[in-house]
C-alpha cells in the first residue's frame, strides 16, 4: 500500500490531492495516472483515450487528447502538493564561548581555501583564546578532520557542542563523539547508561579531576567490556595524570585478548619507569646483558643482540607479545623479538650495566645499525632527555652530521619525537649548535664532495635537511634560531639547491614566530628564487595578522 | 614612462562631487605621435583603461606610468582635454547610462526592427508546428520502444527547434529523455515512462498554449493553453482578465524561448518601486553548458517576487546584482511574463533584518498561485519563518504547526550548522520533484548566510 497512487481522490478535478509525495516518490499520482500511462506506452493508434471520473472529459481524440489529460493531471497534482509532518530535531546545547571575530573567520576561511598548512595554528590560538569557530565553517572543519585524525582534538574543541550535535547526524563525522573536551564533566548517568563515546568522555573528564576515581570506575568496568575497541578508548584516559598508582589496571590489561589494546598498556608502563613491569623488563635486558659480557672476551667492543632469548612466556607477555608459532629461527626473525625489548626497557639499564654515558653507549653500538635505530626508538617512546641530548650531539653521528651529509638519512630517528623530549629552548639551541658558527667555510666545501658522490633523490642540501629539521622543532623559536636561519637562507646558493631553498622557505614560512618577520629583508637575496621567498614573507605577514585576530 | 618628463600633456578630469574622474596624458615615445593614455577612475563598471599603443595589456605600461604619476601627486587638475579625451569619456557614460536604462535608444529604424521581430515570430511558430506533429507521433506510436531509441532521436527535434530560434522548447526536447532530474529522484530509472509522459504532455502544453495565442491579439478568446489548464477561474474585472492574458502569453513566448532584451525591458517593461528584499540565489547549469544564477527578491509592500538571472561562462561564477541579506529600494524593470526583473536606475542598498515569512501552507499555497500563472515553473522561492529542521524519511523543514516539507540534502550541513536545530528564517526554492532547496538562514543574530 505504499504506491501513493491509491490515494482517494475527490472527484472534482481543481481540488487539492491528499497525496504524499517526496522527492523519493513519482511527482504525478492520481489513480487515473496509471491508465494515462499505459496508454501513451501502448500508443494512441492502438487504444483510445480513456474516459476518467476525475478529470474533464477530453475534447479531442488521439493524440492531442492524450497530452491535454496528462498535462491537466501534471499540473494539478503539482499544484495540489500536501504538507507532510517529520519530526523536529533535539536543539544544540547553547556553547557558552564567544564566537572568533569577523576577521579571524575571514582568514580561517583563506586558510581552508588555500593554506590547509595554517590551519594547526588557526585552531590553536582560538582554542587557547576561548573562542569557538563560526557555525557556518563547522562542516567544512569536521570535513577535513575526518580525512586528517591528527586535527581532531584541535577541531573537536573549536567546534564544540555544535560541533559535536552536527556530526551526531553524520556517522562520516562520528569521531568527534569521542573526543574529550576540557569542558566536559563527568556524570554517573553518561558513564552508567551512555553510548561508547559519551562513556569514554566522562571517564576522560573525571580523569582529569578525580584520577583514582576514574581508574577505579574503569578497573570495575574492565571485565565486562566487551568489545576491545571500546576497551582501548577507555584506557586512553589513563594517558591523563599517569600515575604509579595505575600499574596494576595496564598490567591487567597487558593480559588483553586485543593487541591493540596490550600495545597501549605497554606504552602506558614504558612511561612508569619504576614500576614492577618496568623492573622486570631491565632484569630480562640485564640477564641478555649479563650473557653477552660474560662470554669471556673481556670489554665487548660492540654489543650483539641478536641472540636475545626473549621467548619465554614471561617475556612475552611483559612485552605484550603472543608466543610465536614455531620457534623463531632466522636472525632477523629473533631479533624482531629482541627489538621489542630494547625499545620498551628502561634505558637506565645500559648505563647501569654497561657502566657507561649514553653517548658511550650509543658508540658501543656504532656497528650495529639494528641495535642503534631500536636504541633510538627507545629514546623517543621513553622520551628521555640526557638519551635524546646524546643523539642529537653525537660526533659521529648526530644532528650536525645530517645537516652537513645534505640528505635525509632513513636511519635518523623520528626528529620530531627526540625534539619532543627537550625543552623548547633547548631544541632551538640544538639546531643552533648543529648549524655550528654561521661562516664556516668549511662547511660549505664539505658539502661538495659528498653530493659528487652520493647524489641520490633524497638530496636537498643543507638547507632542505634544515627545512625538514625545523618543521620538527614543534616550539616558539627563539630570535637567535631565527636570525640564523635567515642568515642560512642568504648564503650563496648554487642551482642544485633550489629545491633545498624552496623547502627551507616553506619551513620558516610555517614556523618562524610571525614577530621575527622584521629579520627578513624585503627584497629576495636570490633573484632566480624570489618567487619562493616572497611568498614566505607573504605567509609570516598573513601569521602576523592571525596571531593579531585571534 | 613614470617620470613626469615623459608626459608633456596630461591632466584630471575632476568629477562633479569632487575627487578624480579620469586621469588622461600623451606620452613621449620613440616615434613622432605621442601615446594617448587615459584611464576613467569613476566607472560603473571599475575603471576602464585606453591607449593609443599598441600593446595588447590592458592597462598598459603607459596607463600605469600614468597612474602612478597621479598617486605622487604631480598630475594636475584641468579644466580643458583634448577631444580624444572627452568623446572617449562621454561615450562611456552614455554605454553605461543605456546599460542602466537611464537612457534608451530608439531602435534606428523602427519598421526594419519590427520586420525582424515577425520574421522570428514566424519561424518560431514553424518550429513548433512540426514539435507538435512529432510529439503526436511519439504517443500515437506508444512511448513503449522510447529506450531503444538513441540520443539522435530527441537532438534532432531539439536542433529543429534551436534552427527555428525556439530554444526554450528545445531545451525541453533534450530533458525528455534524462530519467533523473527534476522529478527523477533514485527511482527515476524504473519510472520512466511517468517522467517522460509527464514532460511530454508539460511540452503539448506549452505548444498548444503558444499556437493558440500566436497571431491572435490580445482581445481574441484563448480556449487552450496555460489558462484553461491551470484554472485560473473567472475574472473579476476585464482589466484583470487582460492583464492575465497578456502575462500568460509571455510566459508562454519565454518559455519558448523567445527573449526580451534588457534595453527593451528598461525601455517598455513594468516598473515597481518598493523596497526589494534580498532572499538568496539558487546556480544550475543551462542544458548548453552555461552557468546561470536565479536571484530571487520580495518586495516589501507589494509582496511581489522578482527574478533576476544571469549568466557565465562554465569556469566563470556568474554575476549577482543583489548582495545577500540586503534590500534595495528602488525600481525594478520587470519582464513581460511579470517575474523576471532587471535594476532601473540607481537603487539604495542597506543590510536588511530577516524578512518576514509564513508556514508551510502559505509556501504551497503561493507556489500553487505562481503554477497558474506558469505551469512550466522550475523553482518558486518560499520564506519559511520558525522553521526548524527535521527528520521523516530524509531531512524535512517543519514550521511551527508541525506541517513539514521534505528538503533536498545539498546544503543540509550548513544549514544545520547554522541553525543548531533552533528555529529560523530559512529562504529556499521549492519543487515538488527536488523538495526545498535552502538558499539563505538567518541565523540567531539575524545575519543572513547564503547556503
Amino acid at each position: 500500500m505504499n504506491d501513493p497512487r491509491t490515494a482517494e481522490v475527490p472527484p472534482t478535478p481543481d481540488t487539492r490531492t491528499p497525496a504524499h509525495p517526496s522527492p523519493e516518490a513519482p511527482s504525478v499520482e492520481t489513480p487515473s495516472w496509471d491508465r494515462l500511462v499505459s496508454t501513451a506506452l501502448v500508443g494512441t493508434s492502438r487504444r483510445a483515450v480513456p474516459h476518467l471520473p476525475d478529470l474533464p472529459r477530453s475534447r479531442r481524440a488521439g493524440a492531442a487528447g492524450l497530452l491535454d489529460l496528462v498535462a491537466v493531471d501534471t499540473v494539478r497534482t503539482r499544484a495540489g502538493y500536501t504538507a507532510h509532518t517529520a519530526e523536529p530535531v533535539t536543539p544544540d546545547e547553547p556553547d557558552p564561548r564567544p564566537q572568533v571575530g569577523a576577521d579571524a573567520a575571514h582568514r580561517l576561511d583563506a586558510i581552508l581555501a588555500n593554506r590547509p598548512e595554517l590551519l594547526p595554528e588557526w585552531l590553536d590560538l582560538a582554542v587557547r583564546g576561548g573562542r569557538r569557530v563560526s557555525h557556518t565553517q563547522t562542516p567544512d572543519l569536521l570535513e577535513r578532520a575526518s580525512r586528517d585524525s591528527s586535527l581532531r582534538p584541535l577541531v573537536a574543541t573549536a567546534v564544540g557542542r555544535r560541533g559535536t550535535w552536527l556530526a551526531s547526524f553524520n556517522s562520516a563525522w562520528s569521531f568527534i563523539a569521542r573526543e574529550p573536551l576540557a569542558t566536559d564533566v563527568h556524570t554517573d548517568r553518561a558513564w552508567h547508561h551512555g553510548t561508547p563515546a559519551e562513556r569514554r568522555r566522562t571517564l576522560f573528564a573525571l580523569r582529569a579531576t578525580d584520577p583514582a576515581a576514574a581508574r577505579d570506575l574503569l578497573a570495575a568496568a574492565w571485565p565486562s567490556e566487551n568489545r576491545g575497541e571500546e576497551r582501548r578508548g577507555l584506557l586512553e584516559a589513563l594517558t591523563v595524570n599517569l600515575g604509579p598508582d595505575d600499574e596494576a589496571v595496564l598490567d591487567q590489561a597487558l593480559d588483553d585478548r586485543s593487541a591493540n589494546v596490550r600495545g597501549l598498556a605497554l606504552t602506558l608502563l614504558t612511561r612508569l619507569p619504576d614500576s614492577a613491569h618496568a623492573h622486570r623488563l631491565r632484569s630480562h635486558l640485564r640477564e641478555h646483558l649479563d650473557r653477552q659480557l660474560s662470554g669471556g672476551r673481556g670489554a665487548p667492543r660492540a654489543v650483539d643482540i641478536v641472540d636475545m632469548d626473549v621467548t619465554a612466556a614471561d617475556q612475552l607477555r611483559d612485552l605484550a607479545l603472543v608466543p610465536p608459532k614455531k620457534w623463531p629461527r632466522s636472525r632477523q626473525e629473533r631479533w624482531e623479538l629482541g627489538r621489542v625489548l630494547v625499545t620498551h626497557a628502561p634505558l637506565d639499564t645500559w648505563t647501569e650495566r654497561l657502566r657507561l654515558d649514553p653517548t658511550g653507549v650509543l658508540n658501543l653500538a656504532e656497528e650495529e645499525r639494528d641495535l642503534r635505530e631500536a636504541l633510538a626508538d627507545a629514546v623517543c617512546l621513553q622520551a628521555d632527555p640526557d638519551w635524546a641530548r646524546a643523539l642529537l650531539d653525537h660526533p659521529g653521528s648526530g644532528l650536525a652530521q645530517l645537516l652537513r651529509s645534505g640528505a635525509m638519512s632513513r636511519h635518523w630517528p623520528r626528529t620530531r619525537e627526540l625534539f619532543a623530549a627537550l625543552p623548547g629552548d633547548e631544541r632551538c639551541a640544538a639546531v643552533l649548535a648543529a648549524l655550528g658558527p654561521a661562516d664556516d667555510p668549511a662547511e660549505q666545501t664539505d658539502l661538495t664532495p659528498h653530493t659528487d658522490s652520493g647524489w641520490n633523490s633524497d638530496f636537498s642540501g643543507e638547507r632542505g635537511v634544515l627545512g625538514q629539521v625545523l618543521h620538527a622543532v614543534g616550539a616558539p623559536w627563539t630570535r637567535e634560531l631565527s636570525e640564523e636561519v635567515v642568515r642560512r637562507l642568504a648564503r650563496p646558493l648554487s642551482r642544485r639547491d633550489a629545491r633545498g631553498y624552496r623547502f627551507l622557505c616553506e619551513a620558516v614560512a610555517e614556523h618562524m614566530p610571525p614577530e621575527h618577520l622584521d629579520l627578513l629583508p624585503e627584497q629576495p637575496p636570490h633573484e632566480e628564487e624570489g618567487h619562493a621567498y616572497l611568498h614566505l614573507r607573504e605567509t609570516l605577514r598573513f601569521r602576523l595578522d592571525m596571531h593579531r585576530e585571534l | 614612462m613614470a617620470k613626469p618628463g615623459s608626459w608633456p600633456q596630461s591632466g584630471v578630469v575632476v568629477a562633479d562631487g569632487g575627487g578624480a574622474s579620469a586621469v588622461w596624458g600623451e606620452c613621449k615615445g620613440s616615434g613622432a605621435k605621442p601615446y594617448l593614455a587615459a584611464a576613467h577612475l569613476d566607472g560603473d563598471k571599475g575603471p576602464a583603461y585606453k591607449c593609443s599603443c599598441p600593446s595588447r595589456k590592458i592597462p598598459c605600461k603607459h596607463v600605469l606610468g600614468l597612474l602612478s604619476l597621479w598617486s605622487q601627486g604631480t598630475v594636475e587638475d584641468r579644466e580643458d582635454r583634448p577631444e580624444w579625451v572627452t568623446k572617449w569619456l562621454t561615450g562611456r557614460v552614455a554605454r553605461q547610462e543605456r546599460a542602466t536604462g537611464a537612457a534608451a535608444p530608439a531602435p534606428a529604424d523602427p519598421e526594419k526592427a519590427a520586420a525582424t521581430l515577425r520574421a522570428r515570430d514566424r519561424a518560431v511558430t514553424a518550429g513548433l508546428e512540426e514539435l507538435r506533429l512529432w510529439l503526436h507521433d511519439q504517443v500515437e506510436g506508444g512511448l513503449a520502444e522510447i529506450p531503444e531509441l538513441g540520443y539522435d532521436h530527441w537532438d534532432r527535434m531539439a536542433k529543429r527547434l534551436v534552427d527555428a530560434k525556439a530554444g526554450g522548447a528545445a531545451s525541453l526536447v533534450t530533458q525528455l529523455p534524462q530519467t533523473g532530474g527534476r522529478s527523477g529522484g533514485r527511482d527515476g530509472g524504473d519510472r520512466w515512462p511517468d517522467r517522460l509522459l509527464e514532460r511530454l504532455g508539460m511540452l503539448h502544453l506549452l505548444v498548444d498554449g503558444y499556437l493558440a495565442t500566436a497571431g491572435a491579439d490580445s482581445g481574441a478568446d484563448t480556449a487552450s493553453g496555460a489558462e484553461a489548464v491551470a484554472g485560473t477561474g473567472p475574472h473579476s474585472s476585464d482589466d484583470a482578465r487582460t492583464r492575465t492574458k497578456l502575462r500568460s502569453r509571455a510566459v508562454l513566448r519565454a518559455r519558448v524561448g523567445i527573449s526580451t532584451r534588457t534595453e527593451e525591458v528598461l525601455a517598455t517593461g513594468e516598473r515597481v518601486q518598493d523596497t526589494w528584499r534580498v532572499l538568496g540565489h539558487r546556480d544550475s547549469l543551462t542544458p548548453d553548458g552555461m552557468r546561470s544564477r536565479r536571484q530571487w527578491l520580495r518586495g516589501a509592500a507589494t509582496g511581489r517576487y522578482a527574478l533576476s538571472l544571469t549568466y557565465a561562462r562554465p569556469t566563470h561564477t556568474p554575476d549577482s546584482p543583489f548582495r545577500p541579506g540586503t534590500e534595495a529600494e528602488g525600481e525594478l524593470a520587470f519582464h513581460p511574463d511579470g517575474r523576471r526583473a532587471v535594476r532601473a536606475g540607481a537603487l539604495t542598498e542597506r543590510p536588511a533584518s530577516p524578512p518576514p515569512g509564513g508556514t508551510v501552507d502559505q509556501a504551497l499555497d503561493s507556489y500553487a498561485a505562481a503554477l497558474a500563472e506558469d505551469p512550466w515553473l522550475e523553482a518558486w522561492p518560499v520564506v519559511l519563518e520558525n522553521a526548524v529542521p527535521a527528520r521523516g524519511e530524509g531531512w524535512h523543514l517543519a514550521d511551527p504547526t508541525g506541517a513539514s516539507l521534505p528538503m533536498d540534502s545539498g546544503e543540509l550541513w550548513r544549514l544545520l550548522a547554522v541553525t543548531g536545530g533552533r528555529p529560523a528564517t530559512i529562504a529556499a526554492e521549492w519543487s515538488p520533484g527536488t523538495g526545498l532547496s535552502p538558499m539563505t538562514v538567518w541565523d540567531a543574530d539575524g545575519k543572513a548566510v547564503s547556503l
